[in-house]
């Protein structure tokens, strides 16, 4: 039963090189140089044999190549003129791969017959071709097609590469555009260096600084940054070869006049504080600051002073050791700067 | 003059609830199993509370911890009340019980009567407790079987670890409501067109047919004040303390926040809008 079974998938594949190809052919392109040969063949293995299918193959001028249907997984090699036509080897690779070897004996000035001797897994198969010259390639021929196929498929590959790469390209940039660190870090955006230096110069704006610090305040406070897995700011900082503290510093120095509360409310912890003190309601339940502009400052400090309140351990620990909130790093604990002394001026504001 | 003004106000905004009272849609919320374990980077900010982006749960605590829903009720109390989408054009009169109720009221007469669509407006956007009584009582005028369809329109928005006892939401034993649930509801009630607009207005005028002017602000101080805010609905019992749904939208991003429980709402929730569009730009990792 096997033996049937795979007289039939390797006679189908062994005659896909003849057959298979000729199916929509009607899309011939211009007429090429050649000779375009009619090839009849027939298969036989274990004693059985296969109908004989007809196809059409081109030989071109100068070529090599033999009259014989062509799959775009085989190539014909150490191909040799006899005294009466020309020996040949085939290799096909693929899910039917076999080695195979050929003669193609010339029968008059438009005849030949070529036999082919394929080694498969499953044991040997002999395909015999009746071979007819009738006349000039039409670009029709099996062969032709396959070609034309490889070089669509390679052209289509290229394409989807190139757009792949587009794509990926665009995603960074945009990336790197908002900030987004979690995909310029990625394997996807790493070695890309357009990508990494927009966001090198986005990350020093307060925009974008403060957003990549906030990332990873709430990765601190809520846990996830446990084993200093996720800390955006930090390897933001180090992806960019900067100082996240006296770039918070010189963002801080120059925040007020630049209108940034939203980042003065969370990286200028001093400014903040002074600014709250002036500016922000004192009673928790009250959602008023003297100008809509101090608004984040406000939202800012009273959560602080919840987060504090929720926080035994704030509760109990020396002023001096308190941990802001906001802050993250290993490295900013070690060197207090701005940030950190601004923790004293927020004291007091929104009380529990 | 001032009757014709009166008039005016009552007229738009009876015309408004009549050219918005399609059938209400309620919108599927498929429950996460992940908003289990959500994490809280804002600790303290309420006693429960859950943010979404983009209908992704990102932030919570307690999510699903029952707690008194207060004034938040009244949205499903907004739903029951328009499955009968007539009330809108029908004097709602203000019953007894409902000129005696504990605040937050707009000063309801008893013997006076408004729209269906004014009352529906003071309950959403003032949360009145007045006009929540005086509605309810309208349309059923056995509470118990109101409270009944409540129950059962909740079961069938899928809130399944919340039960309501109260119409307006006042403390009462048995009644409790999750945030997960809440954000259900909130969600439900939304799509709901009228429901949608009420919510976001910063104010709203209209007099009573006994000529009583009323100009009521929005309880929800964010309409307007925080960019994106477009409204929900607040509560407060000494029971739930200070509660709060809000829904929020800017660029192409959605942020739903549910605190049940704040000491701090306006500062907490304004902090957590922001800080959620902020992460709306951070690829999920």
């Amino acid at each position: 039963m096997r033996s049937r079974s795979g007289f039939r998938g390797k006679s189908a594949g062994g005659l896909a090189i003849l057959a298979a190809l000729s199916v929509g052919l009607a899309d011939a392109a211009d007429a090429p140089p050649g000779e375009r040969w009619k090839t009849t063949s027939s298969m036989e293995m274990m004693g059985m044999k296969m109908p004989g299918q007809t196809t059409f193959v081109c030989l071109e001028p100068g070529s090599n190549d033999v009259p014989v249907g062509h799959d775009k997984n085989c190539t014909t090699h150490d191909v040799r003129r006899t005294a009466n036509g020309m020996t040949f080897r085939m290799s096909c690779t693929g899910k039917e791969a076999y080695e195979a070897e050929g003669e193609v004996t010339s029968l008059g000035p438009n005849r030949s017959r070529t036999t082919l001797l394929m080694r498969t897994a499953d044991g040997e198969m002999t395909m015999i071709s009746e071979n007819e010259k009738m006349g000039a390639c039409t670009g029709s021929e099996a062969n032709l097609v396959a070609k034309r196929m490889i070089a669509k498929a390679e052209t289509d590959s290229r394409k989807i590469q190139a757009e792949q790469e587009r794509m990926r390209a665009q995603q960074c940039a945009d990336a790197a555009r908002t900030g987004d660190f979690y995909t310029v870090n990625s394997g996807l955006c790493r070695n890309d260096k357009a990508a990494v230096k927009t966001f090198c110069a986005n990350f020093q704006t307060h925009t974008v600084f403060r957003k990549i610090a906030e990332e990873q305040a709430r990765n601190v406070r809520s846990g996830a940054s446990a084993g200093g897995q996720v800390q955006p700011l930090t390897s933001s900082a180090s992806l960019c070869g900067v100082d996240a503290d006296k770039t918070r510093d010189r963002l801080c120095g120059t925040a007020e006049a630049q209108g940034q509360y939203a980042f003065i409310a969370t990286q200028c912890l001093t400014l903040a504080g002074a600014i709250g003190k002036r500016e922000c309601s004192g009673r928790a339940g009250t959602y008023h600051a003297s100008d809509p502009r101090y608004l984040p400052i406000c939202a800012a400090l009273a959560g602080k002073a919840v987060e504090d309140a929720a926080s035994p351990d704030d509760q109990t620990s020396a002023p001096g050791n308190a941990t802001p909130a906001a802050e993250v790093p290993t490295q900013e604990k070690k060197k207090p700067g701005l940030f950190n002394k601004g923790k004293k001026a927020l004291d007091g504001l929104f009380g529990n | 003059m001032a009757a014709g003004r009166r008039g005016l106000h009552g007229a738009r905004l009876i015309a408004l609830c009549l050219a918005l009272a399609g059938g209400a849609q309620s919108a599927a919320w498929a429950t996460d199993a992940k908003t289990r374990t959500l994490p809280d980077p804002f600790p303290g900010a309420a006693s429960a509370y859950l943010l979404t982006i983009d209908d992704v749960p990102r932030w919570g605590h307690a999510v699903d911890q029952p707690r008194q829903p207060a004034s938040l009720t009244k949205l499903l109390t907004a739903l029951v009340l328009l499955e009968d989408r007539q009330l809108l054009a029908e004097q709602v009169k203000v019953t007894p019980a409902a000129a005696a109720t504990e605040p937050t009221r707009i000063g309801l007469r008893a013997g006076d009567s408004l729209s269906g669509a004014q009352a529906l407006a003071a309950l959403l956007v003032h949360s009145a407790n007045d006009a929540c009584v005086a509605l309810v009582a309208h349309a059923e005028p056995e509470r118990s079987r109101f409270i009944a369809r409540m129950n059962d329109r909740a079961a069938a928005l899928g809130m399944r670890a919340s039960r309501f006892v109260d119409p307006c939401g006042y403390d009462a034993p048995g009644q409790h409501a999750t945030a997960t649930d809440l954000l259900r509801l909130a969600r439900a009630a939304h799509a709901d067109p009228l429901i949608a607009r009420l919510v976001a207005l910063p104010a709203v005028e209209f007099s009573s047919r006994a000529g009583h002017h009323f100009r009521l602000t929005n309880t929800n101080l964010l309409v307007g004040r925080l960019a994106g805010v477009v409204g929900m609905k607040t509560g407060y019992t000494s029971g739930a303390r200070r509660c709060l749904i809000v829904l929020a939208e800017r660029d192409k991003h959605t942020v739903w926040l549910v605190m049940l429980g704040s000491e701090n709402r306006w500062w907490g929730a304004h902090r957590m809008i922001n800080e959620a569009f902020d992460a709306a730009s951070f690829a999920t990792h």
